[in-house]
């Protein structure tokens, strides 16, 4: 029994325990992340149809709201629209409906102003990047809090990480990988881990502080004697405009909106070039209707969400003016930090890279406390084959899945429905089914898994570009030389994936035998 | 074309200075030199260190803005731990440049 | 081998619930105070909100490694209960302006 324990051996303690509760479930969150920062590039790759160059001359908004609003549908209550930017250049449009409906996106072309129909796809951002904040579990937004519990438990496995070592500058470069595997792995852990301590500790508070409404409903609502909206507005700004219920269907031209609203935002941005880029019209069709204007991801600061106006519909009116004070200037910073929608493209490559180094960092803590647990084991125990077997099918579970979503989205036709499935959902189940495929794999195979799956990954991540050549036409010297950097980068980094996987699976034997 | 090559000098000048920082580590320094080679000092090379990553720092907030610098300086730190650390591991010898 | 385990569990658990506990009692409570003494209503939630979670992150690492960790669990709870009880009723008295627009 024991009485007393010192203070790094404590923290080693937390350290361990933590990681193996909550370690398979962080890899997930962080793998999806680090494709999340290239989600809107993953859509493309998906969705071919939305890819277009962009162009100079540009249809005007009010020319593609009127488009949309021909084909409203009835319950729709307000429209969202998202004007191009340096990542996607056609006009993404999409009604809301009362209760938080939300109605499919519609595209449009930003030269012809015709509609795109794309492959019906979640591609990235409605699928990877969903997994990765709330792992498609939306019941009383269950999935946020696993996620956050995640965050939570991460941030005290940075900070106990850096109380378990004695020589942590020395150790620091230390990556030995002829020595015995246990050491080595630890080492590559430890390396990932220190070397990117600061970026983890922010990337995980920020992804905190992003839903901290969902964290936090009683405590942020108290100063205001309970009233939710009333806290919302607080924190995001706004104004609760309720519709009249009369009709009245004229709506002023949003374009002299949006060139007001640039022009007033320019002179707090010392003159530079300014966008809106999240338009809402609200209360459609009725008396009270308004716009309401925002500038969420701007294009040339990190700060997001610090500026909104609202104006009425019918009238053009301006109705509020708003621009976040210091200390939510910051918290914009913060989170504008987490999702990096700013045009800096170095920057977002580094926050790439440095997701993945989380993603080794993760994999290898598991990996390492599991030959640990074994040796000191000496023999294979159930347990052993158990933990084995999860720590395979997430990491290389994890992956392949992805691939395998990859896959499906190039060898399906454009509509198809099997068993009242459709095409999105299709992929989705395959992402699943792969997934599993993988558990049972490494739950049957033991001796030559690594290697299998491993090889497996290499051949789905070169098989993707290869599918994108023959269902698209799109190769990376075409792609390269439309300009299209979004396709030629997502099968550049398929095939570096494929070369990586291949030398893993080289050297994996060991992770077998040992 | 001139804002590239400044980042691309910063996120150079950041490996830089990781690796006179391993240098002044005694066991880096002995993998990377031959036997006979004195090491120099170690404060001067954690001197030389910190003036590499400073003017990383200073190249950044200069091109960039305070708003990205501060999310790139740290960044570029990691890129420059993890190749420092690659390149003691499997090329320890490519260090002496720094020498 | 096993009691250290209990405990551990314990500990864990503690942490968790007293821990959240305590960070939304804190948000409130420091979000009432700033309010008080003049701060915005968005800006003082968000200051409370976002230095919360790093107060949490503190109390799971007090509980962990503190040796008295009775006395440790008491202080907490009771803090916890202190803040989140007496919160509602400071929210009454501050007269708070929304949509200073």
């Amino acid at each position: 029994m024991q009485i007393s324990h010192t203070f790094r051996q404590s923290m080693a303690t937390v350290h361990t325990w933590c990681g193996i509760s909550v370690g398979a479930l962080l890899f997930v969150i962080f793998w999806m992340g680090t494709l999340s920062v290239f989600d809107v590039e993953i859509d493309q790759w998906m969705k071919p149809e939305l890819r277009i160059s962009s162009t100079e001359k540009k249809i005007s908004l009010d020319d593609v709201i009127n488009r949309m609003l021909a084909i409203k549908p009835e319950s729709a209550r307000a429209l969202s629209i998202s004007p191009p930017n340096d990542r996607q250049s056609t006009f993404e449009l999409w009604f809301r409906g009362g209760k938080g409906v939300v109605f499919p996106r519609h595209y449009i072309n930003p030269e012809s102003g015709e509609f795109i129909e794309p492959a019906q796809s979640l591609g990235g951002t409605a699928f990877l990047y969903r997994l990765h904040h709330r792992l498609n579990l939306t019941w009383k937004n269950m999935g946020t809090w696993v996620v956050g519990f995640a965050a939570m438990s991460m941030l005290l496995l940075l900070v106990t990480s850096v109380f378990t070592h004695r020589k942590v500058i020395t150790e620091l470069f230390t990556f030995r990988p002829k020595k015995a595997l246990g050491r080595s792995t630890l080492d590559l852990h430890t390396l990932t881990g220190l070397m990117a301590l600061p970026f983890y500790f922010m990337v995980v508070l920020s992804g905190l502080i992003i839903p901290l409404q969902t964290y936090l409903p009683w405590a942020t609502s108290v100063l205001v004697n309970g009233d939710k909206s009333a806290s919302t507005i607080a924190l995001r700004g706004g104004m609760k405009i309720s519709p009249a219920n009369v009709a009245n269907n004229e709506l002023v031209s949003i374009d002299q909106m949006v060139l007001k609203a640039e022009e007033k935002w320019s002179k707090l941005d010392d003159g530079k070039p300014v966008r809106v880029d999240a338009i809402r019209v609200g209360n459609l069709g009725d008396e009270n209707s308004f716009v309401r204007l925002r500038r969420i991801f701007a294009d040339n600061r990190v700060m997001m969400n610090r500026e909104q106006m609202i104006f009425d519909g019918s009238s053009g009116e301006l109705l509020y003016d708003y621009v976040a004070g210091p200390i939510i200037t910051v918290s914009s910073w913060i989170k504008g930090m987490h999702y990096i929608q700013y045009q800096h493209w170095p920057m977002r490559w580094l926050h790439f890279l440095g997701g993945l180094s989380g993603c080794v960092m993760i994999a290898t803590g598991l990996i390492f406390w599991q030959r640990a647990r074994r040796k000191k084991h000496g023999e294979e125990l159930l347990i052993h084959r158990i933990v084995n077997t999860v720590t395979i099918g997430i990491i290389c579970g994890t992956i392949l899945a992805t691939g395998g979503f990859l896959l499906t989205n190039r060898l399906l036709p454009k509509t198809v429905e099997f068993y009242s499935f459709d095409r999105s959902e299709l992929e989705v189940l395959t992402f699943y089914t792969v997934w599993m495929a993988s558990f049972l794999h490494a739950g049957f195979r033991r001796k030559t898994v690594w290697r299998e799956q491993a090889i497996l990954i290499a051949l789905v991540a070169i098989t993707a570009p290869i599918l994108n050549w023959v269902t698209t036409g799109d190769n990376p010297i075409e792609t390269l030389h439309k300009g299209l950097l979004s396709v030629f980068g997502m099968d550049m980094v398929l095939i570096l994936s494929a070369v990586i996987a291949i030398v893993i699976a080289v050297r994996i034997q060991r992770f077998d035998n040992a | 074309m001139f804002n590239e090559l400044l980042i691309a000098t910063a996120l150079l000048l950041s490996v830089v200075g990781c690796g006179y920082y391993a240098l002044s580590q005694h066991q880096h320094w002995k993998a990377v030199t031959k036997p006979s080679v004195l090491p120099l000092k170690q404060t001067r090379l954690q001197v030389f260190s910190l003036f590499a990553l400073s003017t990383s720092l200073v190249l950044y907030i200069v091109e960039e803005g305070i708003e990205f610098a501060l999310l790139l300086w740290p960044l570029s730190l990691g890129l420059g731990i993890f190749s420092v650390g690659m390149i003691l591991t499997f090329r320890p010898t490519l260090l002496r440049i720094l020498i | 081998m096993a009691f250290t385990r209990v405990v551990g569990s314990v500990k864990t658990l503690v942490a968790i619930l007293a821990g959240y506990a305590l960070t939304s009692g804190y948000v409130a409570f420091l979000s009432i105070m700033l309010a008080k003494f003049g701060m915005e209503v968005g800006e003082a939630l968000m200051l409370s909100a976002m230095t919360g979670f790093i107060v949490y992150l503190g109390v799971i690492l007090w509980i962990f490694t503190t040796p008295k960790i009775w006395r440790t669990s008491i202080v907490i709870i009771l803090m916890a209960g202190v803040m989140v009880t007496v919160s509602p009723y400071l929210a009454e008295s501050v007269k708070v302006k929304l949509n200073a627009n």
